[in-house]
């Protein structure tokens, strides 16, 4: 498997949340500024290219029996390192995410690739697919972000851009226009779910498409022929 | 200590619901919720580990964690002791009561993956609830989950006969239908007991 | 047809559990060795800004053996360099919309209330969030000069707006900084 099929894969036709449609607690919850998008969506890439290269170098010698453990006990052991990481040195984000940080844990994205692709690929191939899955969750985490930033509050890059004092994690970004005219329902729990569910179904929709034109021009050329 | 326990059953079900207003449990949320049965029997089952793992995890955390100032192996220890205690219910129902263990199936060992259950176990732990508050939390949390996806079970049987964009198939309308019950939800925050 | 390997035993698959926890122990124990020092030192930081920002003054000393009803963790009394009394800052915890809030609260000489100041909350984002928030005109502003007879919400018959679809959260601070003041008024 190449590098450039992995990365198409990770970011659109395996993407993580919104084709294998797993993971989707954080991202409905903590996609409310810009800084928690991609602070989330950087910690998971981390996490998961990590746990897939030691799950992937160590897995011809894990018992069968207990290898759900294992893998269990190694992404809690990565998950409290980045949460004391990010709680000494960028503490903003630790505390924006909140709870979100130690349940990467039960992330299934990270279970998932562990048992369905790092059981049976070498490390290299591992480390790949850890970034470029990871890649296409901050990706779908970004355009959350996006969406709802914008059409919720009006603003732009909250916690990253136009901080207070120059500290990270603060402050609304730049307000492209008056937070009244926002529909301020997105930045609530129901804008998460909705959000989520209305780019499911554009990509539903788009991949669909782009199977039928593919079907399309299959046809056609047999047709040809 | 009635009214405490009392604010925080109704602050689990109602008031802050685990998947309307947390957004805890969202991946068996909707896996789980195609029928009615499945619904009942996951989120019985989730009551049932939710208690159980409350409890558990608190006494590690009070006996063994805290004294030895290991506050940082909390979630290394939560979730291996979820994860034995998950495999241990399994066997014990395939031993005693296998009627359940079959109606359950694979949601059993899915469980374990629950954001639900490690997020009741570390809220506790992050609100410093005492041994009685971690379990109430914990049950009444799992009841929350309960009423949350029968809930959007119901619905959904409904929408399987409705007429609604194909691209929306699947789990992209059960997510617009869950919005629309957290938008309903909110109407009980704001409720104060005393 | 006899199986050419035995699974491993149930003791040999719990060493090889145990032993890969011990491992990860180490490695987190290692981990929680280099940053625990900073975490503490950040979480004291944090105190002294709230600390400063709310009451600013020479000296705080701890006190004791005063009227609790459970949400204050610490008061102090605060003294100017020549040792006069300048007032008082609580530590507090108390429940909020969602979870936890933990706030500081300086009472002057006066027993009027010169700030508060969220150090910690889970409230929701943009609603009971904006109680947090420290900068110029913000909702916290509101309790600045209030007494234990004005630092009421609006609904509450007293003087301080709610923030708009965060009555809880901002009842809850206002109640907690009243109370506070009401604990100073008894140590007189």
């Amino acid at each position: 498997m190449t590098a450039k099929q992995q990365f198409k894969e990770g970011l659109i036709t395996n993407n993580p949340v919104l084709v294998q449609q797993i993971g989707m607690c954080a991202t409905m919850a903590i996609t409310t500024s810009m800084f928690n998008g991609i602070g989330m969506g950087l910690s998971v890439l981390i996490i998961l290219t990590c746990c897939n290269v030691v799950i992937s170098a160590i897995r011809k010698i894990i018992p069968n029996e207990i290898r759900l453990a294992i893998f269990v006990v190694v992404i809690a052991g990565f998950v409290t390192i980045v949460d004391l990481v990010l709680q000494a040195f960028i503490p903003a984000l630790s505390e924006s995410l909140g709870v979100f940080i130690p349940l990467i844990v039960v992330n299934c994205i990270i279970i998932g690739r562990a048992e369905a692709f790092c059981q049976k690929n070498p490390v290299g191939l591992a480390f790949r697919d850890g970034i470029f899955q990871g890649l296409g969750y901050t990706a779908v985490l970004v355009i959350m972000c996006l969406i709802r930033e914008f059409l919720g509050k009006g603003s732009f890059g909250g916690g990253l851009l136009n901080t207070i004092d120059g500290v990270i994690g603060t402050g609304n970004g730049v307000q492209i226009f008056p937070s009244e005219f926002g529909a301020s329902i997105l930045t609530l729990p129901v804008g998460g779910f909705i959000t989520l569910g209305c780019i499911l179904a554009a990509m539903n929709y788009a991949l669909r498409k782009s199977e039928e034109k593919k079907e399309a021009r299959e046809r056609a050329e047999k047709e040809g022929k | 200590m009635l009214t405490s326990l009392l604010s925080i059953s109704l602050g689990a079900i109602l008031i802050n619901n685990f998947i309307f207003s947390q957004f805890l449990g969202i991946c068996p949320f909707l896996g789980c919720s195609n029928k009615m049965d499945t619904a009942a029997g996951m989120g019985l089952a989730v009551i049932f580990v939710m208690g159980l793992a409350s409890a558990l995890c608190w006494m590690i955390n009070e006996w063994i964690l805290m004294p030895l100032d290991l506050g940082f192996m909390q979630t290394v220890a939560y979730i291996l002791v979820i994860a034995s205690l998950v495999q241990f219910i399994e066997m014990f129902l395939k031993k005693s009561v296998p009627s359940l263990y079959s109606a359950l199936g694979i949601y059993l060992p899915l469980i374990t993956t629950n954001c639900a259950v490690l997020g009741v176990v570390l809220l506790n732990t992050q609100n410093s609830y005492n041994f009685i508050e971690s379990v109430v939390y914990g049950i009444t949390g799992g009841i929350g989950f309960l009423v949350a996806i029968c809930l959007l079970a119901s619905v959904r049987e409904k929408i399987e006969f409705a007429d609604y964009p194909k691209a929306f198939e699947g789990f992209a309308i059960a997510l617009v239908t869950g919005g629309l019950l957290s938008l309903a939800f909110m109407g009980f925050s704001g409720m104060k007991i005393f | 047809m006899e199986k050419k390997t035995a699974s491993p035993s149930i003791m040999k698959l719990a060493l090889v559990l145990l032993a890969a926890a011990a491992i990860v122990a180490l490695v987190l124990g290692l981990v929680n060795h280099v940053t625990k020092d900073r975490i503490a030192q950040l979480a004291a930081e944090k105190t002294a800004t709230a600390y400063a920002n709310v009451l600013e003054a020479a000296n705080y000393e701890e006190l004791s053996g005063y009227e609790n009803n459970g949400t204050i963790t610490k008061l102090v009394k605060a003294t100017d360099e020549s040792g006069a009394p300048a007032g008082y800052v609580a530590e507090t915890c108390f429940s909020g919309a969602q979870g936890m809030i933990t706030m500081v609260v300086g009472v002057g000489a006066d027993n009027s209330c010169t700030g508060i100041y969220v150090t910690k909350s889970s409230e929701t984002a943009g609603l009971g969030a904006l109680a947090s928030e420290t900068q110029e005109g913000a909702w916290r502003d509101n309790l600045n000069g209030t007494t234990l007879e004005t630092a009421k919400l609006a609904k509450d018959g007293g003087s301080i707006a709610a923030i708009a679809g965060a009555t809880i959260t901002s009842r809850a601070c206002t109640d907690e900084a009243r109370y506070v003041m009401y604990v100073t008024s008894l140590l007189g």
